[in-house]
């Protein structure tokens, strides 16, 4: 993303202005996304200093103007990948070439629409919705933190997560569906059907 | 690239005059959603919900589900300390 081939010469000025102002505002962010990627707050603490670290030691490729809370999103997703995955050498629950050729296929569409229904979401805790959200697999538990907890554009998660934006697309339709069946299991067991 | 676009051109055209099935919009309701549709899209899918109470409710679903993940989530409250401990391996990195 703004890994352009530009690469800055910022003083030691501009540098500690731009980790004040620009960087450290998205402390907040990080940290819950780092904890709701890792469900643990020493790992999360871990990521996010990490995060920090490497965006200073990689200051000069930021491009200022440019969204620094997207460039340091995708720093965290990728020290997530590359150094926490690796050292509890989960295998990939997903195979994605499975689940996204459904995107299209109207089967999977209709038989959870109908199930849920708006006022039962309405009704519903942040637990329940918490519970579910932290019961998917990662892959798409992060697409709708960032599209919807974080508000980023579909372009801003493609470049975050490296992948393209049909990608975003279809990998969003299907979390929310998967969370959907979350949400109708969740109500269910308490009653709301 | 000559097929895909009449493969476009047709799609448009069946939006266009009102002959694309319910599982045709569910992109569209999604772009909707997460406030990536053109101006095209929402004037195709306002018309299609006038007559779909399936799509309506789907869409209504979403957007309730959308408000609910970004207003109830807890959020994780962030370690004392944390800013500070950052802004000191910083310091004495630079």
């Amino acid at each position: 993303m703004e890994e352009s081939s530009t690469v800055n010469k910022y003083s030691e000025l501009e540098k500690k202005r731009l980790f004040n102002d620009e960087f450290m505002p998205h402390l907040k962010a990080l940290y819950n996304f780092g904890y709701r990627l890792t469900y643990d707050q020493d790992d999360a603490q871990d990521l996010v200093q990490d995060t920090f670290m490497k965006s200073f030691r990689f200051i000069d490729s930021f491009q200022q103007g440019t969204n620094a809370k997207a460039w340091l999103f995708r720093i965290l997703k990728n020290s997530f990948i590359n150094d926490y995955r690796k050292k509890s050498k989960q295998p990939p629950k997903v195979d994605y070439q499975e689940v996204e050729g459904y995107y299209n296929s109207e089967g999977t569409q209709k038989a959870i629409t109908t199930d849920l229904r708006v006022d039962t979401v309405k009704n519903m805790i942040g637990d329940e919705i918490t519970n579910a959200l932290n019961s998917l697999d990662v892959d798409f538990r992060t697409v709708i933190i960032l599209c919807d907890l974080e508000g980023f554009t579909y372009e801003e998660m493609a470049k975050i997560l490296d992948i393209p934006i049909g990608t975003v697309r279809s990998r969003l339709h299907r979390a929310r569906n998967l969370l959907k069946e979350k949400l109708i299991d969740y109500a269910k067991g308490m009653g709301y059907e | 690239m000559v097929a895909r676009d009449i493969m476009n051109w047709m799609q448009k055209a069946k939006f266009r005059i009102g002959m694309a099935n319910c599982a045709e919009y569910m992109e569209m309701i999604q772009n909707v959603v997460d406030n990536e549709s053109s101006h095209e899209e929402e004037v195709y899918l306002r018309r299609h919900l006038k007559l779909c109470l399936k799509c309506l409710d789907h869409l209504n679903l979403d957007v309730e589900l959308k408000k609910a993940l970004r207003h109830k989530l807890q959020n994780e409250p962030v370690p004392e300390g944390l800013a500070e401990s950052i802004r000191k391996k910083i310091l004495t990195s630079a």
